[in-house]
């Protein structure tokens, strides 16, 4: 069954209506039940645009990450943040406790008590004897020298004569 | 005879829309669920406008971050799905943006697409080699008959026709009015149908 080709509908009616199914007149729905070529038009225009939303769909990977809820990880942040929160105020405690006990210790020493001492080494053992001559001139002269372990012959006055001595108010 | 007792009609929109109310009520899991039923959805959405998975990806996730904190702020909780479209949308033009800025520094985006091609084509790690020619092809000629439509009706019309929501949907997400909404379709749907090359192609093309 074929409707009058005058009555038609046109390609900005057909457009509109498959754009927005609102669109169509009760006139529109009775002319396209009688007029094959209407509706092949119509039909034709959105089975194209399906098959486009098919296809691009296809043509779409599925995604690999997947969105996570972010407080279930702040979760356990909040944990761990608490643990480790306990775990530096014990430590803070512990050593204010330390310092608190040796502070106490080197000034109010209890009566009775008396501090370690190491023994006295044997000075008549040779060996002692030879470490302790090492100890002592353990550096080379010429070092010793600049240290002024040995006198290096400079004149006590001129070296004050060169940099003064802060005590000095002569400038003044 | 015996009347048989079918399950009631599973509602889409009902079930979104008491996931979103729960959701917004502090309900953790509502909101889980929510991301399951959408979150295919909006990737697909994004995807169709970046053409790369992990950009499409990484959007998606700022798109449920964005949701998930401002939830609180939801007054209509049955138009959670035009309001996570909004979200994309909108973060979708930040990303093209960025690109457009990035391009400004040529040397660096022939770098970055040569690292793109070298590393993965998007979605194609499983898929053989001619499926993703075939792929590239199909996105390349959707690219050109966007071409010829300004912004506003190439928005209008993947969300109408790719993403399938109705007119008063496309105003909520873009903000316009339903007759301006329309006005665009018209233009665009006008364009796509004269498009004879494009239409032939998408009878033909099996992605």
């Amino acid at each position: 069954m074929n409707a009058d080709a005058a009555s038609h509908l046109s390609e900005h009616r057909i457009t509109r209506i498959v754009a927005d199914d609102d669109a169509m007149h009760a006139s529109e729905r009775t002319h396209l039940t009688q007029c094959d070529s209407c509706r092949q038009a119509l039909s034709e225009l959105t089975s194209d645009l399906e098959q486009l939303r098919r296809q691009a769909a296809k043509a779409t990977p599925a995604p690999e990450r997947h969105f996570v809820l972010p407080a279930a990880q702040s979760e356990r942040h909040r944990i761990s943040r608490r643990r480790w929160g306990w775990a530096a105020a014990g430590s803070v405690l512990s050593m204010a406790l330390v310092a608190i006990v040796l502070w106490v210790g080197g000034n109010n020493r209890l009566p009775g008590i008396s501090p370690t001492t190491l023994p006295v080494a044997n000075v008549e053992d040779p060996a002692m004897i030879k470490a302790q001559t090492l100890a002592v001139n353990a550096l080379p002269p010429a070092y010793l020298a600049l240290s002024e372990s040995i006198d290096g012959g400079y004149d006590k006055g001129f070296i004050d004569f060169l940099i003064p001595p802060l005590d000095d108010d002569s400038m003044s | 005879m015996a009347a048989t007792s079918s399950p009631p009609p599973h509602d889409h929109d009902t079930d979104v829309s008491q996931l979103a109310t729960a959701a917004r009520d502090g309900n953790r899991f509502a909101f889980q669920q929510l991301v399951t039923i959408l979150e295919p959805k909006i990737f697909r959405m994004i995807f169709y406008r970046t053409r790369s998975r992990e950009d499409a990806e990484d959007i998606c996730q700022d798109v449920f971050l964005k949701a998930f904190r401002s939830l609180k702020k939801l007054q209509q909780p049955e138009r959670i799905e035009s309001w996570l479209y909004r979200i994309a949308v909108n973060r979708v033009k930040d990303y093209h943006r960025r690109q457009k800025f990035r391009s400004l520094f040529s040397v660096l985006n022939d770098n970055d697409k040569e690292d793109d091609a070298q590393t993965e084509p998007p979605g194609e790690r499983d898929t053989g080699p001619i499926d993703a020619i075939v792929r590239k092809e199909f996105w390349q000629k959707v690219q050109t008959m966007l071409g010829q439509l300004s912004k506003m009706e190439q928005e209008v019309f993947l969300l109408r026709f790719l993403d399938e929501l109705g007119i008063k949907e496309i105003a909520e997400v873009l903000h316009k009015s339903e007759s301006t909404v329309k006005t665009h379709l018209y233009r665009a749907l006008g364009k796509f149908k004269n498009d004879t090359a494009f239409r032939a192609f998408i009878k033909e093309a099996r992605p």
